[in-house]
């Protein structure tokens, strides 16, 4: 019984939602390819296996890095960790944000006013100087590290947010209801009122797996990260370290980018369709055509009568 | 009339914060600025000369609450002491060098965005299903995730290295006099168009998306209906009825920007030697240059602030709610 | 006959005055581009503050003389000569006559004195070092162009440190009260490039001094040099590849690609060696405590390789582990090498041959040796994170080390951290440079060796030590005599060699690129009167000295 509604469910979001498809198809092919690295890329990414910068060839798919390491095969294995960090990211912050927000939006009063606070101070403090300052403040970080901090600085956003749709949702009449007959606060909270912020909690989570991906990219770029770990910030920062781009090595510096660039689009195509599926007037795409037709055919009714 | 003593109150609280987290931070922070530029020097200074050095600098203060109380008296006195890498140039005359910039950067990046993104976002809103609704915040999401430093460094290589079309460095060309003339003005704009093109190509899909979003959902409110029952022109709809409330989600989201831009033109300032406090920050760290670090920190944190001031004020004039 | 004598002292004036730019090579003009890396310029024109040092020293305010350590003489400047007393507890150093100042002030011993002196109280003002580390203990002034330092012990190495003097006008600088943080703003100088044009945040322009002492050999050519500012490395090559600067002292990827084909026929560029670059081993503990392991790790290093990859192949690889490189190659004892050039050369067979003789062997088939005592071998080589044809040469060592069985980590690491490890000995191992750039090889050993060095220097801490190495250093300062200081270190090389307290890799470059765009007289391998070290005074006014506009 459950399969059945899952699986009505998936129909429905994909229907005629392209977006969605795209999406869900990156993202999960991807995760895939991360996972069975191993198993796909022949080549132990930390050995030197060609000459420096070789271009893409039949042995080499994606060419080899300044020293001689293949390239097809760190952007598999670093987008397990890659991966790993923003997923992990994602999930601290959406745990924190969650707690918080709804802390905030059920109980009111004093909770609601310290929490909120809080939040609105680590709302203004500008996220990647943050960053920037506690990277370097804890030294050399490796990827987990990143993760936490990032996890531990991006929740604002996504507590007030939640803290809103919370205290809308907690004065509708089954939530009184529910009250009234007794059953216990954490109940309310988890059966009640969370099944309402899935769309946002899951749009947020994304939203988050974007950041975190891109903030620790950009932190391993500048060099702050540890250089000897594979990820496709570090890929980034050796490519541009051995000056990618000018000596004709393109696919050093572009290939890890690209990486980041179609995971974090299909995210965001995910969130676009999430989107949609929760507030119905933002839909586009087939939905529109049928539309159009059913308003082409009354106007020819109406016409004709 | 409360609503702003408040919210000032508010910010008011944020920056002692940040100044407090400001000052602890660099402090814990491992390394020594005066070995960090030993290294760049890389053996040039005599070994005799450096202890000296040290001194000079003063790394031998009291307990860590004198320096505390040292600090805020600075701060609100406005003297924020000399930059270790660049000393014994002050901080605050760097900064006023740098800030320009990057506020000009950050200001000129995120007016345009807004722009475009109104009118794509307009356009995709009213012609829904249509070519540019589905394609354009798709196609923008992907170009958006792409990471600055790549995109920048990519612009540099094809745009400035090999066509030479725009310049490699700088603000504005170095062998010009600084001032409103025409030539430095137009150096300038010159010098400004690559690194605001990255930040476009990277911030504009989320505008195009919220843009598009705001526009239906107020699209589709009866207010807007009725407008049209009434039998006002497009025109008027639009401009009286529809933008103006979709703007408000909007400003709040504009303040915002403004930090996160501001921060995240590191990347591009990095890859153009674009003289902004960015940089400067990152910069600051690799020689742990403690003075310049706060400074710039503390800057950027009173900048987002402001904006978000300016928010709440521009939201108060646009939502007559809030007056009450 | 009046008629004759005028005709002719005309014709005397109008030649001397074409001998005046005749007597220079090359027509006078032009403007040398110059990069600089720093966050924004400043207006700081003090060689003692240190903010600016590369736009004022050499150029600026010109040394008493240079040490031409490529040509092995030394080129006389504001100085026409030392001497040092018999005793060797004093020197005196003579002034050239008719020296000016930019402002046509004279130039003579009091601003020598004055300039020596200033170093006596105030350490940040010690340019030579030499009043901190109590060698000298007076200065007095013998006439208006002679100076005589006295020392507190014998010392013939004196003159090594001298060409580091700032020499300063007394009449400019006497007058202010904290020397360190004057600006000295509207500059006056000795050198041939004194007046500033102008001061931006991007660009500073200095101009031809009006009194250069040398001006009647039309001397310098150039009229002025611009200082641009950069933030990286990565600038600088863009700005070389399309002709903004002419002259770069910075690393640059792939030049022969980027660089030299972009324009075969200007572009250019010379690695000439420099300091050697060393990873230090901590022979305090195990593995590094047995001669035999340590001499297998250096057996075990394909040196060529790792210059091709890790550093595109500018550095010179090291083929012997006495101690000094290729700059010193005028100094290297044949017959010392000859004995130990083999453990610089790649021989991985020898290496775990060696190992075994020694007693390190895999016991526990995890395809890595053991220690003797059955311990696990698994150290960390110290790198600082940022610093990346360092961290990829220490990652091709560990790889290198991998292959012969010994288990060695990349470890990058904070520059703080990096630096006390070194100078405390707290480090396994760690890649670091050397003192083998200086006047005088002794220089390297004294930093390799002398006890006292342990702990302020970040080469001595390796635990490798003795008396009779300290007396050696000693006694070679204490003399003059040529050929006992050839014996003191073919001693001091056999003594390194036998010990191998470092495995040695390769030496630094030199990094030298030049434009021959607008500007020509450039140093090269074919031309090379002077060693193209930009950071360096004396070197740098050689060069610039030579240069003309096309």
């Amino acid at each position: 019984m459950f399969s059945n509604k899952f699986f009505k469910f998936l129909r429905r979001f994909y229907k005629s939602n392209p977006a969605a498809i795209i999406g869900s198809f990156i993202v999960a092919s991807m995760i895939l390819l991360s996972v069975f690295a191993g198993a796909i890329a022949e080549n132990d990414p930390t050995k030197r296996v060609a000459r420096g910068h070789q271009p893409p060839s039949a042995e080499l798919l994606l060419g080899s890095t300044r020293s001689g390491k293949d390239v097809f095969s760190q952007v598999l294995h670093g987008g397990k960790i890659s991966l790993l960090v923003a997923f992990s990211a994602a999930a601290i912050t959406t745990v924190i944000a969650v707690a918080v927000g709804v802390s905030a939006g059920y109980f009111g009063g004093r909770v609601d006013e310290i929490l909120m606070s809080t939040t609105n101070i680590v709302l203004v403090f500008p996220q990647l100087p943050l960053l920037i300052i506690i990277a370097a403040f804890v030294g050399q970080v490796g990827p987990l590290v990143i993760a936490l901090i990032i996890g531990l600085s991006s929740w604002a956003w996504g507590a007030r947010v939640i803290r809103s749709q919370t205290m809308a949702v907690r004065n509708k009449e089954f939530v009184l209801a529910a009250e009234v007959m007794g059953e216990s606060k954490l109940r309310i909270i988890f059966v009640e009122i969370l099944p309402n912020l899935t769309s946002i909690v899951v749009g947020g989570a994304m939203g988050t797996c974007i950041y975190a991906l891109m903030a620790e990219a950009g932190l391993e770029f500048l060099g702050l990260g540890d250089p000897t770990i594979i990820t496709w910030g570090t890929m980034l920062f050796w490519a541009q370290s051995n000056s990618a781009f000018i000596v004709g090595a393109w696919w050093d510096m572009v290939v890890p980018g690209a990486a980041i660039a179609i995971f974090g689009g299909g995210l965001a195509l995910l969130n676009m369709s999430i989107d949609q599926v929760a507030n119905p007037k933002l839909k586009t795409g087939g939905y529109i055509k049928t539309w159009r037709r059913m308003k082409a055919d009354v106007e020819a009714r109406r016409a004709a009568a | 009339m409360s609503f702003i003593l408040r919210r000032f109150a508010f910010y008011l609280v944020a920056i002692l914060i940040a100044i407090s987290f400001n000052f602890l931070i660099p402090r814990l922070m491992p390394g020594d600025p005066v070995d960090a530029l030993f290294a760049s020097a890389q053996g040039r200074m005599p070994l005799e000369t450096l202890q000296a050095y040290k001194e000079m600098l003063g790394f031998v203060d009291g307990p860590l609450w004198v320096q505390y109380l040292q600090y805020m008296k600075s701060i609100f006195t406005w003297d924020l002491g000399p930059t270790i890498m660049l000393f014994p140039l002050p901080v605050t005359e760097l900064l006023a060098v740098k800030l320009p910039w990057t506020l000009g950067l950050a200001g000129m990046s995120t007016v345009i965005c807004v722009m475009i993104g109104l009118v794509i976002g307009t356009f995709a809103a009213y012609n829904r299903g249509g070519f540019t609704d589905r394609f354009m915040p798709a196609f923008w999401a992907f170009m958006g995730a792409m990471p600055q430093p790549v995109t920048a460094l990519f612009l540099f290589f094809i745009l400035a290295l090999s066509w030479k079309w725009f310049p490699l460095s700088y603000g504005a060309n170095p062998d010009l006099d600084p001032g409103w003339t025409l030539e430095y003005v137009s150096s300038v704009l010159h010098h400004a168009v690559l690194p605001i093109l990255c930040m476009i190509i990277g911030g504009i899909g989320a505008w195009i998306f919220n843009m598009r979003n705001a526009m239906i959902n107020v699209l589709g409110e009866d207010y807007i209906t009725m407008a049209r029952a009434k039998g006002l022109s497009n025109r008027r709809v639009m401009t009286h009825y529809a933008a103006r409330n979709a703007l408000l989600p909007v400003v709040t989201a504009v303040s915002m920007q403004v930090g996160f831009v501001m921060a995240g033109a590191i990347f591009i300032e990095t890859v153009f030697n674009y003289p902004g406090v960015g940089l400067l920050l990152f910069k600051a760290l690799a020689a742990r240059d403690y003075p310049t670090m706060q400074a710039c920190f503390l800057m950027i944190v009173v900048f987002v602030l402001v904006f978000n001031f300016i928010a709440d004020l521009l939201n108060l004039w646009l939502d007559p709610r809030l007056r009450k | 006959m009046k008629k004759l004598g005028i005709v002719t002292a005309i014709a005397t004036v109008v030649a001397t005055v074409n001998m005046a730019h005749a007597a220079g090579a090359h027509a006078q003009g032009g403007t040398l581009t110059v990069p600089i890396i720093t966050q924004t310029f400043v207006e700081d024109f003090n060689p003692y503050s240190g903010a600016q040092a590369d736009m004022v020293s050499g150029t600026m305010y010109e040394p008493l003389y240079v040490i031409n350590t490529l040509k092995g003489d030394i080129n006389w400047r504001l100085a026409e000569n030392y001497a040092y007393a018999k005793d060797l507890m004093s020197m005196t150093i003579k002034l050239k006559k008719g020296l000016t100042w930019s402002d046509g002030q004279a130039l003579n011993a009091d601003d020598l004195v004055f300039s020596l002196n200033l170093g006596r109280d105030d350490a940040k003002l010690d340019a030579t070092g030499q009043w901190g580390s109590k060698k000298f203990t007076s200065v007095e002034k013998l006439d208006d162009l002679t100076v005589k330092i006295n020392f507190s012990a014998k010392d013939g190495t004196i003159d090594w440190h001298l060409p580091r003097l700032h020499v300063v006008p007394e009449h400019i600088f006497a007058g202010v009260d904290d020397l360190s943080t004057f600006k000295n703003p509207n500059p006056v100088g000795s050198g041939p490039i004194t007046e500033v044009k102008q001061v931006r945040d991007n660009q500073i322009e200095i101009c031809r001094n009006p009194n250069y002492y040398k001006a009647s050999e039309g001397l310098p050519y150039l009229d002025c040099i611009k200082f641009r500012q950069y933030t990286d490395n990565s600038q600088i090559q863009a700005a070389l590849i399309n002709d903004e600067i002419d002259w770069g002292s910075n690393f640059i990827s792939d030049i022969d690609k980027t660089y030299v084909e972009a324009s075969p026929e200007t572009h250019g560029y010379w690695y000439p060696a420099n300091d050697l670059i060393n990873v230090y081993l901590n022979t305090r503990e195990l593995p590094f405590s047995d001669v035999r392991f340590r001499q297998a790790f250096s057996m075990a290093m394909d040196r060529e390789l790792i210059v091709d990859l890790a550093a595109y192949g500018y550095p010179t690889v090291e083929t012997q582990v006495s101690g000094i490189g290729e700059f010193f190659k005028t100094h290297l004892n044949d017959e010392v090498n000859s004995k130990y050039n083999y453990l610089a050369e790649y021989n991985p067979e020898r290496a775990m041959e060696l190992l075994e003789e020694a007693g390190f062997k895999d016991v526990d088939g995890d395809g890595f040796v053991e220690n003797p005592d059955g311990s696990e071998i698994n150290f960390d080589i110290h790198v600082v994170n940022g610093w990346t044809d360092w961290v990829q040469t220490v990652q091709m060592v560990s790889e290198f080390l991998a292959e012969v069985g010994i288990k060695a980590n990349t470890k990058t690491v904070d520059w703080s951290v990096y630096d006390s490890a070194l100078k405390e000995g707290t480090y396994q191992a760690s890649i670091n440079w050397s003192r083998t750039n200086g006047e005088d090889p002794i220089q390297a050993y004294r930093d390799y060796f002398y006890t006292a060095q342990q702990g302020l220097s970040w080469h001595t801490n390796h635990g490798i030590s003795s008396e009779k190495v300290d007396k050696l250093i000693d006694e070679y300062s204490a003399t003059v005599d040529e050929a006992r200081r050839k014996a003191i270190l073919a001693e001091l090389m056999e003594f390194t060699s036998e010990n191998l307290p470092f495995v040695p890799l390769f030496s630094n470059p030199t990094w030298y690129q030049y434009n021959a765009t607008r500007i020509g007289g450039w140093p090269t391998e074919e031309n090379d009167f002077v060693q193209p070290v930009f950071y360096n005074g004396g070197n740098k006014l050689l060069v610039f000295e030579q240069l003309y506009a096309k």
